[in-house]
């Protein structure tokens, strides 16, 4: 899985996610259920974390895109000196797919479970993936 | 159970729990029995999820030689979801909590397949 494979999943991971929320939410509306997601707060805020954070990407990319268009390589250079680019995307997605994951995570195990190493331990690699991606891309090796 | 009433020892035959009114409609007989015993909703549930999970990965495996654990858990579970609203239109049944553990898991489904490195498909 490259860089744009992983970025594309978590963008996909953060849609499904958005989807499946809202349609439990709005079935609970639309069919006047007696029991509603929408009453509880943590999918709700979840939902819209995940909703803003994909605005915030659309709009950071879009000013990335904006730079990358308008940007110029002299003849030697290697990489870019900031990474700029590989700073708005992968890292950015991350607090998607935390947000997502945490509040799952506390339906099933409870906010002070025992097994909040494993959500700590999720968030880890993910986070180390992203990193070992942006710096393969930027550089094109892996770390020394 | 056995009752000494006498000298006559009569034999009562007891449910474990009281019988629906079966008449009432299917909703109203699962609602019935979701008061007796409440595990019987969530048993309904893990139901569902077992037979579409285990059955799509067992005939996948036998069709092709190969299984797509990551994507017959998310179907699974969004068989399981839609099952569990089904029950969220009558009360009684199911609560949110277990609402909300549903969704979670099938949330939880989505990353592992989108996170999995499968063959291609996705």
């Amino acid at each position: 899985m490259g860089e744009i494979k992983f970025a594309i999943a978590i963008t996909m991971i953060a849609l499904f996610s958005i989807a499946i929320i809202g349609f439990a939410v709005k079935f609970g509306d639309v069919n006047d259920a007696q029991v509603k997601l929408g009453d509880d707060e943590g999918f709700v805020d979840a939902s819209a974390d995940i909703n803003q954070s994909m605005k915030d990407l659309s709009v950071a990319v879009n000013s990335s895109m904006a730079d990358f268009s308008s940007s110029t390589a002299n003849p030697g250079d290697d990489v870019s000196t900031s990474g700029q680019q590989f700073k708005v995307t992968l890292p950015s997605l991350i607090g998607v797919t935390i947000s997502t994951l945490k509040t799952g995570y506390e339906k099933i195990f409870g906010s002070d479970s025992e097994f909040g190493i494993f959500l700590t331990a999720l968030f880890f690699l993910i986070g180390f993936l992203a990193l070992r991606y942006a710096y393969k891309s930027w550089f094109g090796k892996n770390p020394d | 159970m056995h009752i000494k009433v006498g000298l006559v020892k009569t034999l009562i035959k007891m449910a474990l729990y009281n019988i629906p009114n079966m008449t009432g409609g299917l909703d109203n007989t699962i609602q019935e029995i979701a008061r007796e015993v409440p595990a019987f909703p969530i048993g309904i549930l893990l139901f569902v999820f077992g037979v579409v999970f285990l059955g799509g990965i067992t005939t996948q495996k036998r069709r092709s030689g190969f299984y797509d654990s990551p994507m017959w858990s998310v179907i699974a579970s969004t068989s399981t979801l839609l099952v569990a609203l089904l029950f969220t239109l009558v009360s009684g049944i199911i609560d949110l909590l277990t609402l909300g553990v549903v969704a979670a898991v099938t949330i939880f489904s989505g990353v592992w397949l989108y996170l999995s490195k499968g063959r291609g498909e996705i």
